[in-house]
């Protein structure tokens, strides 16, 4: 009985000691390899970059670039997206040339359509960088557009980054259209390629956007706008500072200190500070402070008496930001009997007081 | 006659249980592996420099408890100042920090008072005295009694004001970029990812132990880590993890109730037994790690520390959501690998020989005890190390998978066995 059960015992771990032994052999064949090309790349990516950035001056040696592209098509193209963010204008236009004199984008359009997710990946995220440049586009014909709707999330964002890089308005506004019903991540890295467009876009898709039905839309509208930190002209803020839904009413208030206002919005916000919503009221109160809005001085003192410590902090900052008039409220404030109100105000005023002497 | 029978059918189900124990964790390391695969697939772009300025990523407070003012605390706390990340601050509550010590503090992070307060929402004694920093740096400082190790985190939590507390584990090594890429499931998903936990295994060290070492850690990685974050809910931090949680889950959950990985056991029960799919998710790229064990004795004390660590947990199941279930079958599964199986083993090893020595036990049942501990121990190691491998899109050292090749066997002729005295040990020691 124990033979039979050794025995089965020693059939069964034999067989799985020689699948590990076999893919152990194929693992170290496979380190082995990439060493080889880990070795090659050591050799070869001084050498590119430097024929690269004489190439971007103008000067350069494209015969030994292309010896060097025969030698290892992969460090080229690595080195040439290494300056993704680097270069601009005649630079960046010129990468894109040697990048099609090479014959980099046939390849990168036939890596766009294989089956591995890990390639595809890569080779939008490469021809995403050069068609910006218009001959590239060409080249690549239509993969960036179908890419558009790609079920791969990944491939999507590349093909939205490229539009970002080179499409026309309406596109662009198709893409902030489009943007609005992204997860966070996603939006916020599609803020900072929509940033450039961030007056083109107030003409109409914003507003568009800032009027729809969709509250998730009129948040993720107000959160791009707070988070391009630009002076854009953003109508009728006031509607947006009153409204029902607390999310939009907070960015909107966080807004404010960023756009030109009119005087019926500088009421919504002190009407926002006599608010109930704490979280809104601690937004206007640091709105209060930026603007630098002397009128909500009252409203202001009223939210330091407040019974939440966050409440208080903002409200003596803000009042900080305000002097001589805000200080004094602050002198005031110090001497009250409420430890929390007191503690604000004098930890604010120090601070103020000691960043004014610095 | 009937002892002999008895101790050989004893020894027969004790193999029969450990071979089924290989296999178990034969598949856990295949299916850490493909959630590995597919984590790095997902994670192929560098989002660090956008995310380093946007004012979209919500703010963090890192918080920190510390029991004396040790030079390696004080770097610790520098470190954490130094992260790169567009909102945090350091939120320091020294526990029970008196006398020279807290000058030495004061002394090092230049502190003046300060008016914050630890009162919030969390059960947590007043603080002493608070302090802020002349530095530009962001940082709240508490001086408190000492209270005990929830009290100490519930007030760290309590006075922070950002939406999203960072935990670190003094111990371990961390990138500057650590909090950006753990931040990103969070901004993902950010209404069903309650918390983020990122660890990755040490640049392993030179000879025998370090190679061991490197088997233990990648097993880890595969099985508690990467495994576990494939399955609901079963996540749970290991030595040297960083951890990410929503303030508000923290609040919800009514704060510590020990260390932080009572709390993410807690937060995990919870999200089990809630209607909607909440869920911790695991960072692969690279964040924080325990330096490798160098030593036999570093070795030793890594096995233990995380025994320890599990024992303690076990110990507050009570305070726990789910108590033994909070991670589901994780929780068993983990007891069982890390305490009943190593006394299994021992114990059969034990009997095993004196049955041999007194002629109880036949030698072929001898060969069925070894080939099902050292001889599917040594296969479990090696294909951790393929899994492992393969996890990797592109392949890595061959010299170390060469090194791990023989480590594998070695580990299984001596350590093992050595290793579950020191894991039955840490356990019960508690």
């Amino acid at each position: 009985m124990i033979g039979l059960e050794l025995t089965a015992v020693a059939a069964l771990l034999s067989g799985f000691a020689v699948w590990t032994c076999g893919m152990y052999a194929v693992i170290l064949l496979r380190a082995f390899r990439r060493r080889n090309e880990l070795r090659l790349s050591a050799e070869l990516q001084p050498q590119i970059r430097e024929e690269l950035v004489a190439c971007l001056s103008g000067s350069g040696d494209r015969p030994k670039l292309k010896e060097l592209c025969l030698r290892s098509r992969r460090d080229v193209s690595e080195a040439l997206m290494s300056f993704q963010g680097t270069v601009a204008g005649g630079a960046l236009d010129r990468l894109c040339e040697i990048s099609m004199e090479l014959g980099l984008i046939r390849d990168w359009c036939a890596e766009a359509r294989a089956k591995k997710s890990v390639l595809r990946r890569a080779a939008f995220a490469r021809l995403s960088f050069v068609c910006a440049f218009e001959p590239c586009r060409r080249l690549a014909g239509d993969l960036l557009e179908a890419a558009l709707d790609d079920p791969d999330p990944e491939v999507r964002f590349c093909a939205w980054r490229s539009l970002a890089r080179s499409g026309t308005v309406p596109e662009i506004e198709k893409l902030f259209s489009a943007a609005l019903s992204q997860p966070l991540l996603i939006r916020i890295l599609l803020t900072e390629e929509l940033r450039r467009f961030a007056v083109p876009l107030c003409e109409r898709a914003v507003i568009l956007a800032l009027k729809s039905e969709d509250k998730g839309r009129v948040l993720a509208c107000l959160e791009m706008l707070v988070a391009w930190e630009r002076s854009v002209p953003v109508p009728d803020l006031r509607f947006l500072i009153d409204s029902p839904d607390r999310r939009i009413r907070i960015q909107a208030l966080r807004l404010a200190p960023l756009v030109p206002l009119e005087k019926a919005d500088l009421s919504a916000i002190i009407q926002a500070l006599l608010g109930e919503d704490v979280e809104a009221t601690t937004a206007a109160a640091v709105a209060c402070g930026r603007l630098q809005f002397e009128d909500a001085l009252p409203a202001l003192a009223r939210c330091l008496r407040s019974k939440d410590a966050g409440l208080a902090r903002a409200a003596a900052e803000a009042l900080a930001q305000m002097p001589p008039k805000g200080w004094n409220t602050l002198r005031e404030m110090c001497v009250s009997p409420d430890p929390l109100t007191s503690g604000a105000a004098a930890e604010a005023l120090e601070r103020a007081q000691r960043q004014a002497r610095v | 006659m009937t002892a002999a029978l008895a101790i050989s059918l004893a020894i027969e189900a004790a193999c029969f249980i450990l071979l089924l124990s290989g296999a178990a964790a034969v598949w856990v390391a295949c299916k850490g592996c493909l959630v590995l695969r597919k984590l790095g697939r997902d994670a192929t772009r560098d989002d660090v420099p956008i995310l380093l300025k946007s004012p979209r990523v919500p703010a963090v407070s890192v918080v920190m408890v510390a029991r004396d003012a040790s030079p390696r605390s004080r770097a610790f706390a520098r470190r954490i100042l130094d992260l790169y990340f567009p909102h945090h601050e350091l939120v320091l509550v020294l526990d029970g920090v008196e006398g020279d010590d807290m000058a030495a503090w004061t002394r090092d992070l230049r502190l003046v008072p300060s008016r914050h307060s630890t009162a919030g929402e969390l059960p947590a004694s007043p603080a002493l005295a608070a302090y802020e920093s002349t530095d530009p740096s962001d940082m709240v400082v508490f001086q408190k009694e000492r209270a005990g190790e929830a009290d100490a985190w519930n007030a760290g939590v309590n006075a922070s004001a950002a939406p999203v507390i960072a935990i670190f584990d003094p111990e371990t090594e961390f990138a500057p970029e650590s909090l950006l890429r753990l931040i990103r499931p969070m901004l993902y998903d950010p209404d069903l990812v309650f918390a983020v936990c990122g660890w990755t295994p040490a640049p392993p060290e030179p000879g025998l132990a370090g190679s061991i070492a490197d088997i233990e850690a990648t097993r880890l990685w595969l099985g508690r880590c990467a495994a576990f974050a494939g399955w609901r809910n079963m996540l749970a931090p290991v030595a040297g993890s960083t951890i990410l949680v929503r303030r508000d889950a923290i609040v919800a959950a009514g704060g510590f109730t020990a260390g932080p990985l009572e709390l993410f056991l807690h937060l995990q029960g919870r999200a089990r037994l809630s209607a909607k799919p909440y869920r911790a998710a695991l960072v692969v790229e690279p964040s924080s790690f325990l330096p490798a064990p160098r030593t036999w004795s570093d070795l030793r004390q890594w096995n233990v520390n995380d025994q320890r660590s599990i024992a303690g947990a076990l110990r507050h199941r009570d305070k726990i959501m789910g108590g033994r279930s909070a991670l589901g079958w994780g929780l068993p599964a983990i007891t069982f690998q890390r305490f009943w199986r190593p006394l299994l083993e021992t114990a059969t090893y034990l009997v095993a020989i004196a049955g041999l020595a007194l002629g109880l036990v036949s030698p072929l049942l001898g060969l069925l005890v070894l080939l099902s501990t050292v001889g599917a121990g040594t296969l479990v190691s090696m294909s951790s190390v393929v899994f492992r491998e393969l996890t990797d899109l592109r392949g890595s050292d061959p010299e170390r998978l060469k090194r791990l090749f023989w480590a594998a066997i070695a580990e299984n002729l001596g350590y093992r066995q050595l290793r579950n005295l020191w894991l039955i040990g840490g356990y019960l020691r508690r």
